[in-house]
């Protein structure tokens, strides 16, 4: 399907629309349903079975094998599973916190990058939920914020934004303690 | 979004230099070193030949005078004087270039000699290039316009090329199909664009929302195409501002007639 067609010979109109594509702010297209693409790709995320995303499953298994933890049937379960769950291992929250601020920081969009960074909150809102840890250098008053700022989106899934409400709770129920 | 905390290693970096310019490529190509001399006429020619020519057949030259004339020219580019002449300081590499192809044209005219200016290897082989097709969509346009408009052209052409390898190059053939598909080809060949639930059926996508995130991917990387290359004929990141709103006033000039 290689290009083989110039663009020479079409209509200054038509040159000026294919530039518009480099020139526009990018967001015309996308913008319109920008909201409706994050919440449909946080929930592809949360949804898919560990299994089905290879490049995070090996990322967790190394890393847990490096912390000399065993964790059971992981990859059947979907990361969305494993970050609403107080059973979750506080060492795995950690692991899911690092890779997605590596590809927060690789993300081809604005969108998937949004969208890593969000997986990295949740991470930490829920080692702050289930495990009364802070497990990042931000402080507790930082996260505090940042997490409203989650939980207010637009295209945020209700069950993160339900365990970004929590951990703001905990931090005002039991404020000192983590 | 809010930030994240730097506790572990940025990826990547932000800082960013101009790459070798255009500039540069014409000071090589009137060097010694026959590899580098080489390598810059030929980014030269890839980039100017059409414009040239066809800025010159509409300054009214025939097809073989027109021929004559770009050879000649690019000739004339790597001659050193027109080289040391070049201030880069002084304005965007496309003005130069105008500016001595003008330059070019009163010295053949005075000389009446144009093919003495011709060399005998020629850089361009126009004869294996459909030039009659190049006049065409030009036939209302001043030399000024005409040039403009072959640059632009190229330029879009190598964007659409590089853009298309770079998503081949990172398994990304999906996100270029889908922005072919619902971008690219409704421009080319002025057709409405296919819907979005038409383009996820066609290549297997579960979502329009993840169709969508595929072509805003793909328009980022023509965005960093069209701003790399256009850092290639300017000297500073200001001009390359300039450059795209002096594009945009071609195209404003033009549309509104």
């Amino acid at each position: 399907m290689a290009r083989n067609k110039s663009t020479f010979g079409l209509r200054l109109e038509q040159l000026a629309n294919l530039m518009a594509v480099g020139l526009e702010q990018i967001e015309t297209d996308y913008e319109d349903n920008k909201d409706q693409t994050a919440a449909g790709l946080l929930r592809i995320c949360l949804e898919r079975c560990l299994s089905d995303d290879s490049a995070l499953l090996d990322y967790i298994q190394v890393d847990m094998e490096r912390l000399g933890r065993v964790i059971g049937s992981l990859p059947g379960k979907s990361l969305g599973e494993l970050l609403q769950n107080s059973d979750t291992d506080i060492g795995l929250l950690q692991s899911i916190k690092t890779y997605y601020k590596k590809l927060s920081y690789s993300a081809a969009s604005e969108t998937e990058s949004a969208i890593a960074i969000t997986i990295y909150y949740a991470a930490l809102a829920g080692s702050l939920v289930y495990h009364k840890k802070n497990i990042s250098q931000t402080s507790v008053d930082m996260l505090e914020q940042y997490f409203a700022l989650l939980a207010e989106k637009e295209w945020m899934v209700p069950e993160l934004k339900k365990l970004f409400t929590q951990a703001r709770t905990i931090r005002q129920d039991k404020r000192g303690d983590v | 979004m809010p930030e994240m905390k730097s506790d572990e290693t940025k990826m990547g970096g932000t800082k960013r230099t101009f790459q070798t310019t255009l500039w540069t490529d014409i000071w090589n190509a009137g060097s010694g070193n026959d590899a580098t001399r080489q390598s810059s006429l030929e980014n030269l020619l890839k980039r100017y030949w059409k414009p040239v020519y066809c800025y010159l057949r509409r300054k009214g030259h025939d097809n073989e005078q027109a021929k004559d004339l770009t050879q000649g020219f690019f000739q004339v580019v790597l001659d050193r004087k027109l080289i040391q002449r070049a201030d880069r300081s002084q304005g965007r590499f496309r003005t130069f270039l105008l500016t001595a192809l003008d330059r070019y044209l009163i010295s053949v005219h005075r000389n009446k000699s144009a093919r003495k200016r011709i060399p005998e290897h020629k850089f361009v082989q126009l004869d294996q290039v459909d030039l009659a097709a190049l006049s065409g969509p030009t036939e209302n346009l001043t030399p000024e316009e005409s040039f403009n408009y072959t640059w632009v052209s190229s330029l879009l052409d190598q964007i659409l090329t590089d853009v298309e390898a770079e998503c081949r190059s990172r398994d990304m053939k999906i996100h270029w199909k889908v922005f072919n598909d619902r971008i690219l080809q409704p421009i080319i060949e002025d057709t409405a664009a296919a819907p979005l639930s038409d383009i996820c059926r066609k290549y297997g996508i579960d979502s329009e929302a993840r169709a969508s995130n595929m072509i805003y991917t793909v328009k980022r990387r023509f965005q960093a195409a069209l701003k790399r290359h256009l850092r290639q004929s300017v000297s500073s990141e200001a001009e390359v501002g300039e450059e795209l709103e002096e594009i945009m006033q071609f195209f404003a000039k033009n549309l509104a007639i």
